[in-house]
C-alpha cells in the first residue's frame, strides 16, 4: 500500500479536478472564464444564510446531498489510480461501482421530494425516469468490459486492455456508456431534473447555503469519478507510452472529464419520453449486441 | 463604508475569518433581474455581460428591479425578495420607488453604464455582509396573508373532523378543490416558499410566535402527501395514517410554533405514536385501487392527485412577467389559467392625461416593442390630421430593427427554456454585434444555423400544434409558420418597394414558429439593406400643440414583432383602445395546452412570443 503522503497527493489532485471543472462548466455553459469563480462561489455559498422550505421533510432534506456525496465517494474509492494504488481493493469492484452509483438517484429523489416544492418534486421524479433510461446501458457495457477481463476486479479490466483500449475493441459499448454516464450526471442534455428553463433549478431549487454548495460540489465529483471510471473501462488506465502511469491516468480523466462538460454544450434538453425511448429501443439492444459481439470475438 | 441594508445583511457579527472570506466571496455576484433579462435587453442592456443571472431567487444575491410594475407584480417582486438567502442586495435601475419593497441598497440607471458601474458598487457592499441590526423583511401583505391563511386553515380542519372514518376517499379527493378554498397561499408556490422563508427568520431572531404558518403547511401537506400514493405502492398502509394523522398534525403544528425547536422531536415522536394507534386500532387494509377509486382520472386513465403551481411571473425559461397557474396531473398540464393583469396600471392613463403625447403612451405601455408603439402613436396623429398614414423609410427601419431584436431576445429566452447553452451564448453575442456594429452578415449565417439544429427540429416540431379552427385569430409567425398569409406589412407601400414577400412555410407548431423567427430576421436584414438606399428621412415630429383633428374615430395598425398591433380612438382621442396580437394569443395559450406534458406546453407558450405588456385588450378612457 501507498504512504501517506501518496493519499494527500491523491486528494489534493482530486480537489484541482474538480477546481478545474467548475471553471469548465461555467466557461462551456455561461461563456465565462473565470479562475476565480469556483472559490468565490463556494465560500459565497459557505457563508449564505440557510433557507429550510417549511414542512420539509426533515431527514430526507439533510441526508441527501449527504448520501449524494457518499455515493459518489463510494464509487470513487474502488476504482484503481494505479496497479498499487486503490483505496478500497475490492475484487467485485465493478459491481460495486455500479451499485454505489444507484444511490445517486436515491438521494435525487430524496432532495426532490422533501423539498416540498412542485418544481422539485417533478424534478426528482424525473431523475427516477432518467434511471430507467441510463441503468441498463450502463450495466450492459460494464459486463462488457468484464468478459473481456474475465473478472470483475476492475485492476484486472485494466489489465486486460493492455494490448488494446476497450475504446478500439469495443465502440459501440463506449459510446453508450459515454452516453448514460452524463444522463447519471444530468449533465446538458440529459440535465433534466435540475433544467432551469423548465423547472427553474428543479431538485435544487429549494436548497440554499452549504446544502446546495454540497449538491454542487458533489456533482463536479461524480463527474470526475465517471471520467475516471471511463479511463479505467475504456481508455486502459494508466496505459501509455513514455509517460508515467499517473500522468495518464490523470491526463486522460482531466481531458474526458472536461469532454463530458463540452459535449452537452449545444445540444437541446432531451425530451424525458424521448430519452427512454431512444434508450430501450436503441440503447438496450445496441448494449446487447456489444455484449454478443464481445463475446463472439473472445470466442474467435 | 457602504453596508447593505438591515433586510440585506446577514445577522451577527463576523470573526476575522468570515470578514476576510466575505471579501473574497464579494465579486461573486448573481443577479435575479426582474421582471426578466428580456425587458433589459430590450432597453440594450446585456446582463450577462457583467453578472451571472439566477434561475430562481434562491440562488441570487441581488435583486435587481425595473420598469413599471402594478401592485401584484409588486408583490411578487417583493415575495422574490423574501425568497433570496441573505446577505442580498436589492437595486432598482431607473425606479426611484415601489412599494411594497423596501428601500433599495443602489439605486440606479437603467442605461448601460449604470449597470456596468454596479458590478463594483454591490462587489463593494458584499465586502462586509454582516449587520448587527439585520432583521427579516416582513411587509404587510405578508402578514395579512399569514392571517387569512390561519382562517382557511381553521374552516379546513373542521371540514376534515366531519368525515367518517370509511371516507378516506373522499378525503383524499378534498385535495383537488384546494385550488378553490385554499386562498393566497395557494395561489402561488412561490408564496408559500416565502412563508417558509418567514419562519427561518423569525427562528434566527428565536420569535417562535409565528402564527399561520401551520396553515400553509397543512395545504401543502396535501400536495406532498398525494402524490406519495403514486410513488410508493408498497406503503399503502402508511397511506391510510396519513390521511388520519393530518388533522393531528394541525394540532400539533399550533404546539411546535410555540415551543423551542428541541420540543418538536417529541412532538413527532407522538405523530408517529398516533398513526401507529389508528393503524392498530381497525384501518382496514386499503389496495391502490380502492384508494384512487374516486379520483379523477387523466385522459391516460390513471388517477393521479393534482397539484396546481404559478409558472412565472419570474419564471426563467418564460419571458419575465408572464404568469401561468398550471394545474398539474403528474408532470402533465392539465389546464392552464394565464395572469392577464399584472401589467396593466392605472397610472398609464394619470401620465397620459398629463402628457397628452401617444408616442410615449404607446411606448411605456408596451416596453418590449417601444418602437412600433411609438411609430402608431405618429400614425394615429397623422391620420387624424386627415394625412396619409403611409410608413416612411425611417419609421420602417426602425421597425425592422426591432423585429430583428425582438426575434432574437425570444431566441435567447427560448433557447434557457430548451435547455441550449451554446445557443443561448451565441444569441446574446449575435444581438450585441447586431445592435453596436450592426453586423448583418454574421447575422443572417446564424440565422440559418439555427435551422439546422436538428435535436432541436425533433423536439419541437410535435409540440405546439394550433388547431385549424383556431388559427384565423392568431396572427404573425404564429399564422405565417402554420401557411395563412396575414402581414399587414403587405399592404404597405414602403415595404413593397423594399421587395417585401411575404414568408410562409407550413409548420403548424414550436419549430414552425421558430424557423419561421428565424427566416423572418433575414428577411428583415434584407430589408433593412434595400431601405438605406433611401435617402433618410428624419422621422418626422408630429407637431401636437397644433392638433386640429378632422376625425373623430380613428385606427390604425402596424405587424409588430409577435403579430398585429391595433390602436383605435373614438370619441376625439377621449377613449383609446390598444389591442395586439399577444392579447388574443393569450387566449389561445389556454385553449392549446390541455393535457400536454409539462415541458411541451413550456414550449408551446412560449413559441408564441406573448407579451406580457399587452395580454388583454387596453382600453384608456380619458373622459373628464
Amino acid at each position: 500500500m501507498a504512504g501517506i503522503f501518496t493519499w494527500i497527493i491523491v486528494a489534493v489532485l482530486f480537489f484541482a479536478g474538480i477546481y478545474m471543472l467548475a471553471v469548465a462548466e461555467q466557461w462551456f455553459y455561461q461563456g465565462k472564464l473565470e479562475l476565480l469563480h469556483p472559490l468565490r462561489s463556494f465560500i459565497r455559498l459557505l457563508l449564505q444564510e440557510d433557507l429550510e422550505p417549511g414542512q420539509r421533510d426533515r431527514v430526507f432534506y439533510e441526508t441527501a446531498p449527504i448520501l449524494f456525496v457518499a455515493a459518489v465517494l463510494g464509487a470513487f474509492a474502488v476504482l484503481p489510480l494505479s496497479g498499487d494504488l486503490v483505496i478500497v481493493d475490492m475484487a467485485t469492484g465493478s459491481l460495486f461501482f455500479n451499485a454505489a452509483l444507484a444511490y445517486i438517484m436515491v438521494s435525487m429523489v430524496m432532495a426532490g421530494w422533501s423539498a416540498n416544492g412542485v418544481y422539485a418534486m417533478i424534478g426528482g421524479w424525473r431523475f427516477l425516469a432518467q434511471l430507467v433510461a441510463y441503468s441498463m446501458p450502463v450495466v450492459m457495457t460494464i459486463t462488457a468490459t468484464v468478459m473481456r477481463a474475465e473478472s470483475i476486479s476492475l485492476l484486472r479490466i485494466v489489465e486486460s486492455q493492455q494490448p488494446l483500449w476497450n475504446v478500439v475493441y469495443q465502440p459501440v459499448g463506449f459510446i453508450l456508456f459515454y452516453l448514460s454516464a452524463m444522463a447519471l450526471s444530468f449533465l446538458p442534455p440529459f440535465d433534466l431534473p435540475v433544467s432551469r428553463g423548465e423547472l427553474a433549478g428543479g431538485v435544487w431549487a429549494e436548497f440554499t447555503g452549504f446544502r446546495l454548495m454540497i449538491f454542487k460540489t458533489a456533482r463536479l465529483m461524480l463527474i470526475l469519478t465517471l471520467s475516471l471510471a471511463t479511463v479505467i473501462l475504456f481508455f486502459g488506465g494508466w496505459y501509455g507510452p513514455w509517460l508515467p502511469g499517473s500522468v495518464w491516468v490523470i491526463l486522460k480523466t482531466l481531458i474526458i472529464a472536461i469532454s463530458y462538460i463540452a459535449a452537452g454544450k449545444r445540444v437541446s434538453r432531451i425530451h424525458h419520453d424521448q430519452l427512454l425511448m431512444w434508450s430501450w429501443k436503441i440503447g438496450t439492444p445496441a448494449a446487447l449486441f456489444n455484449i454478443f459481439y464481445v463475446g463472439v470475438i473472445l470466442l474467435i | 463604508m457602504n453596508t447593505l441594508s438591515k433586510y440585506g445583511a446577514k445577522p451577527g457579527e463576523p470573526g476575522m475569518l468570515i470578514q476576510w472570506f466575505s471579501k473574497i466571496a464579494a465579486p461573486d455576484l448573481v443577479i435575479f433581474p426582474v421582471p426578466g433579462d428580456a425587458y433589459f435587453r430590450s432597453k440594450g442592456i446585456f446582463l450577462d455581460r457583467y453578472f451571472k443571472i439566477a434561475g430562481n431567487p434562491r440562488e441570487a444575491n441581488v435583486l435587481l428591479v425595473a420598469g413599471m410594475a402594478g401592485d401584484s407584480l409588486a408583490k411578487k417582486m417583493a415575495v422574490a425578495y423574501i425568497q433570496m438567502p441573505r446577505p442580498r442586495a436589492l437595486v432598482f435601475a431607473g425606479i426611484h420607488d415601489l412599494d411594497p419593497l423596501p428601500e433599495p441598497d443602489i439605486r440606479t440607471g437603467l442605461n448601460e453604464e449604470s449597470i456596468a458601474a454596479l458590478k463594483n458598487q454591490l462587489a463593494s457592499l458584499f465586502k462586509n455582509p454582516y449587520r448587527k441590526d439585520a432583521t427579516g423583511f416582513h411587509p404587510h401583505f405578508i402578514e395579512k396573508m399569514l392571517d387569512d391563511d390561519e382562517k382557511n386553515n381553521n374552516q379546513h380542519q373542521h371540514g376534515h373532523h366531519g368525515h367518517g372514518n370509511g371516507e378516506e376517499q373522499h378525503e383524499h379527493s378534498g385535495g383537488l378543490t384546494k385550488d378553490e378554498h385554499a386562498g393566497h397561499e395557494h395561489e402561488e408556490h412561490r408564496d408559500q416558499a416565502d412563508h417558509d422563508h418567514k419562519k427561518n427568520e423569525d427562528h434566527h431572531q428565536g420569535d417562535h410566535a409565528n402564527k399561520g404558518n401551520h396553515g400553509h403547511e397543512h395545504h401543502h401537506n396535501y400536495e406532498k402527501d398525494n402524490p406519495a400514493h403514486q410513488g410508493h405502492e408498497h406503503q399503502h398502509q402508511h397511506e391510510g395514517q396519513d390521511h388520519k394523522k393530518e388533522p393531528d398534525q394541525e394540532k400539533h403544528g399550533h404546539r411546535e410554533q410555540n415551543h423551542e425547536e428541541q420540543d418538536q422531536n417529541e412532538h413527532k415522536h407522538e405523530h408517529h405514536g398516533n398513526g401507529g394507534h389508528n393503524h392498530e386500532g381497525g384501518m382496514r387494509f386499503m389496495s391502490m385501487v380502492m384508494m384512487t377509486k374516486d379520483m379523477p382520472c387523466a385522459a391516460d386513465g390513471l388517477p393521479m392527485e393534482r397539484n396546481m403551481t404559478w409558472f412565472g411571473p419570474f419564471f426563467p425559461g418564460l419571458p419575465g412577467g408572464l404568469a401561468f397557474k398550471f394545474h398539474l396531473d403528474g408532470d402533465t398540464v392539465i389546464k392552464t389559467e394565464v395572469n392577464r393583469d399584472l401589467f396593466f396600471q392605472d397610472s398609464i392613463e394619470r401620465r397620459f392625461s398629463e402628457s397628452g403625447d401617444f408616442c410615449v403612451l404607446l411606448s411605456e405601455v408596451n416596453p418590449l416593442n417601444s418602437a412600433a408603439g411609438c411609430i402608431l402613436g405618429e400614425q394615429l396623429w397623422k391620420k387624424s390630421n386627415g394625412k396619409s398614414a403611409d410608413l416612411t423609410a425611417g419609421q420602417a427601419i426602425l421597425l425592422e430593427r426591432e423585429r430583428i431584436n425582438s426575434h432574437l431576445n425570444w431566441l435567447a429566452g427560448f433557447s434557457v427554456l430548451v435547455g441550449n447553452h451554446g445557443l443561448r451564448i451565441e444569441t446574446l453575442t449575435r444581438m450585441y454585434r447586431f445592435q453596436h456594429q450592426s453586423d448583418y452578415t454574421a447575422l443572417e449565417h446564424f440565422t440559418r444555423s439555427v435551422a439546422g439544429f436538428r435535436y432541436l427540429k425533433r423536439k419541437l416540431r410535435h409540440a405546439g400544434a394550433v388547431p385549424d379552427i383556431l388559427l384565423h385569430h392568431a396572427s404573425g409567425p404564429v399564422t405565417r409558420s402554420a401557411g395563412r398569409n396575414e402581414d399587414v406589412r403587405s399592404s404597405e407601400n414602403i415595404y413593397h418597394d423594399a421587395g417585401f414577400e411575404m414568408l410562409l412555410i407550413d409548420e403548424n407548431n414550436v419549430w414552425g414558429r421558430l424557423k419561421l423567427r428565424m427566416m423572418e430576421i433575414g428577411q428583415s436584414l434584407k430589408i433593412l439593406k434595400q431601405l438605406e438606399k433611401y435617402k433618410m428621412d428624419a422621422v418626422p415630429q408630429v407637431n401636437q400643440q397644433n392638433k386640429k383633428q378632422v376625425r373623430n374615430s380613428v385606427s390604425v395598425c402596424l405587424e409588430g414583432p409577435s403579430g398585429f398591433l391595433e390602436v383605435s380612438t373614438s370619441g376625439g382621442f377621449k377613449r383609446i383602445e390598444i389591442n395586439s396580437a399577444s392579447a388574443i394569443h393569450a387566449s389561445l395559450a389556454e385553449l392549446l395546452v390541455k393535457e400536454m406534458e409539462l415541458s411541451d406546453a413550456l414550449l408551446t407558450l412560449a413559441s408564441l412570443d406573448l407579451n406580457p405588456y399587452t395580454m388583454k385588450r387596453i382600453i384608456i378612457d380619458n373622459r373628464e
